[in-house]
């Protein structure tokens, strides 16, 4: 074991019996004895094994219900592995999810105090950082007021200041940085930074990539409670990105097709039963705000495909944050049948984006997403030398 | 904004710093949970007094006037059973839920959860020892206080004990089954029939003092009895059967607690 290691999970398998509907009562019990024994039990966690060093951060990816929430709670000591051990050699703090402990009727401060004391800290400690705390969260005034007034943003700058005003040693983080508003989620990495840099180990669970890719040293993603691969953040990402889509692997199974999980350097994945075989941005890779921008992209299916999906994402770069998100199907651009080659034209008639470094993925589905036929991760980068948001846009096959 | 790496009473725990937090923790929790509850109310926490005074008369009133049971210094006497029986009461009634009704404390890593149980008594026992000067002030009134009162902490300490048992006990079974909160709500309302509360243990008959014999409360509530009105100090035997009876009530508590402390949060 690594010396260094203040988490270790070993093997760890988690089996849950979902009671449908739990007998509860003693009415159930006599009703239906036995329903719930044996019951409808599923395997929340399959032999599941991670290591986690001292000032490392850890991302776990994957869909819901993929286990993720699950190890946290486990890992944070709620509940036992069925089999398996868990090993924290730290004090462990958590945020699975912001304001949960909240009270409506105390006073934000009274609140703050709540989280800090449940969050490990003496009463001392917190009052002599409440100036931090309402500094943080930006509450002025309100943090005299009963918690039930606050909008929904108040309450998380509340809940996340208190919860992380001490780094602790080891933080679990569930989903939580993906709420609130674009200029409170800076903040709150700004804060993940300097833990980081104070040496706190930290595990965040989450689906949002851009915030992996901006936290994480190290990568492990899950599905259906196993894990599918762990490593350095980049590579595991740009695999689970390469097969987001489950089925993608089972089609190309079916169809004897290597699925391309991750071309290193390329970052393509999907079956190449529909290949994007090129892709051309006009005027040019560096436009103005009020320019249209055109793009075209060449289709070329390897077998006859219905009404295939088509996405186009834009990320801003470094962080990675999509700034536009599109595709065929919520645009109701039917892309129709695919029989031979096709070049499908996106028109948006104003990028209307604060100038900078930008990049495109593209991608290639079936008609219910099920399946990646083509997928093209940060490969076009774009750059905007004007101002401007989500531009009004036409789609056209030919 | 600076952030410590680390803090040193992180590190607690298994020692007595993790047991000083603890109590801070539990003293939180009870803080809040007054301070929620009378909040906005013009009486405020004058409300804890009112449901045991307008028992204390209305029972007063039945037993005097329409059965007259003719027990000597009547009010005092009622007055001290009720409250040890209402804190005990709620303590039982509350802490079967204490899981339930704080899901996210439960489910929160790193939280104790045999606070919540223990919480719920001392919430309980607040109310207590508000009303304990009205009942100091009635028994030096009426028949003025004996040495022997300064016992009554003791039964004080015991009664703590046996309510923290119980609760611990009741608390984790209501969530594998949510029909131990009616059975414990009608095992608390017998309870109040089958205890010395409004009448003595004089009046039991003997073919009957076996139910008395094994009841804990009977012998807290008689033995205060008889050293603020009589001036009596409890026999040694007593007191030894109490702490005995409490040690194990906590030990069972403490047993089922810990046997189910793990399978708590998942089956919230």
């Amino acid at each position: 074991m690594n010396p260094r290691a203040t988490v270790v999970v070993d093997g760890v398998s988690k089996r849950f019996v979902r009671r449908a509907p739990r007998p509860a009562t003693i009415k159930g019990l006599v009703r239906s004895p036995l329903a719930g024994r044996g019951g409808d039990a599923f395997w929340a966690l399959r032999d599941v094994s991670l290591s986690v060093s001292e000032g490392e951060t850890l991302g776990l990816i994957g869909p819901n219900g993929s286990g993720k929430s699950t190890l946290l709670r486990l890992i944070g000591g709620v509940g036992k592995p069925t089999s398996g051990t868990i090993v924290a050699t730290r004090q462990i703090d958590a945020i699975l999810s912001l304001g949960d402990g909240l009270d409506p009727y105390l006073t934000g401060r009274e609140n703050a105090i709540a989280t800090g004391i449940l969050s490990g800290l003496r009463r001392r400690e917190v009052v002599s950082r409440l100036d931090e705390i309402v500094d943080f969260a930006e509450l002025g005034d309100f943090f005299d007021r009963p918690l039930r007034t606050y909008s929904e943003g108040m309450k998380l700058r509340l809940a996340f200041a208190a919860s992380t005003t001490v780094a602790p040693e080891i933080l679990l983080i569930d989903e939580v940085l993906s709420v609130g508003d674009l200029r409170f989620q800076e903040k709150c990495f700004a804060r993940m930074k300097e833990m980081q840099a104070a040496g706190t180990t930290v595990i965040v669970a989450t689906h949002d990539e851009s915030h992996v890719q901006r936290l994480c040293d190290r990568v492990a993603w899950l599905r259906k409670g196993a894990v599918v691969s762990q490593g350095p953040a980049g590579e595991v990402l740009r695999a689970y990105q390469g097969s987001m889509q489950l089925a993608t692997d089972i089609r190309a199974r079916e169809l004897s097709i290597e699925p391309v999980v991750h071309v290193e350097g390329v970052d393509r994945s999907g079956t190449l039963e529909v290949e994007l075989a090129s892709v051309r941005i006009a005027p040019g890779r560096v436009v103005g705000g009020e320019t249209p921008v055109t793009i075209e992209l060449d289709l070329l299916p390897h077998l006859t495909v219905n009404d295939p999906i088509v996405s186009v994402t834009l990320h801003r770069l470094p962080d990675l944050v999509s700034v536009i998100d599109l595709n065929s199907e919520t645009d109701n651009a039917g892309i129709g049948v695919l029989d031979g080659p096709r070049t499908v034209t996106l028109t948006l008639d104003r990028v209307e984006l604060q100038p900078g470094d930008y990049s495109f993925s593209i991608g290639i589905f079936q008609h219910d997403w099920e399946v990646t036929y083509d997928y093209r991760w940060n490969a076009y980068p774009f750059e905007v030398i004007d101002d401007g948001r989500t531009p009004t846009r036409h789609w056209a096959t030919r | 904004m600076s952030i410590s790496a680390t803090s040193p009473l992180r590190r607690r725990a298994g020692s007595r710093a993790r047991l000083a937090y603890l109590a801070e923790v539990a003293v939180h929790l009870v803080r809040t949970d007054l301070a929620t509850r009378h909040r906005g109310s013009a009486l405020g926490w004058l409300w804890a007094l009112a449901p045991p005074l307008l028992q204390l008369v209305a029972t007063y009133f039945v037993f005097t006037r329409v059965i007259p049971l003719d027990v000597d210094d009547y009010p005092v006497f009622l007055l001290i059973g009720i409250l040890s029986w209402s804190w005990f009461a709620r303590s039982v009634n509350d802490g079967v839920v204490a899981f339930e009704q704080r899901r996210e404390l439960v489910r929160r890593p790193g939280f104790e959860n045999a606070l919540l149980p223990i919480v719920s008594v001392l919430v309980a026992l607040s109310d207590y020892l508000l009303a304990m000067p009205v009942m100091l002030g009635a028994v030096a009134i009426t028949v003025g206080l004996e040495p022997a009162a300064v016992v009554v902490p003791l039964f004080v300490l015991l009664q703590l004990l046996y309510c923290i048992g119980f609760a611990m006990l009741v608390a984790p079974l209501q969530v594998f089954l949510r029909d131990v909160r009616q059975i414990v709500g009608l095992l608390v309302s017998v309870g109040f029939w089958i205890t010395p509360i409004f009448y003595g243990r004089a009046q039991v008959p003997d073919s009957l003092s076996w139910i008395y014999a094994v009841n804990p409360m009977a012998y807290i509530v008689g033995g205060q009895r008889s050293a603020l009105i009589s001036g009596n100090w409890p026999s040694l035997g007593m007191m030894f059967g109490l702490t005995l009876g409490a040690i194990v009530a906590v030990a069972a508590g403490y047993a089922v607690h810990h046997s189910l402390r793990d399978r708590v949060p998942e089956q919230l």
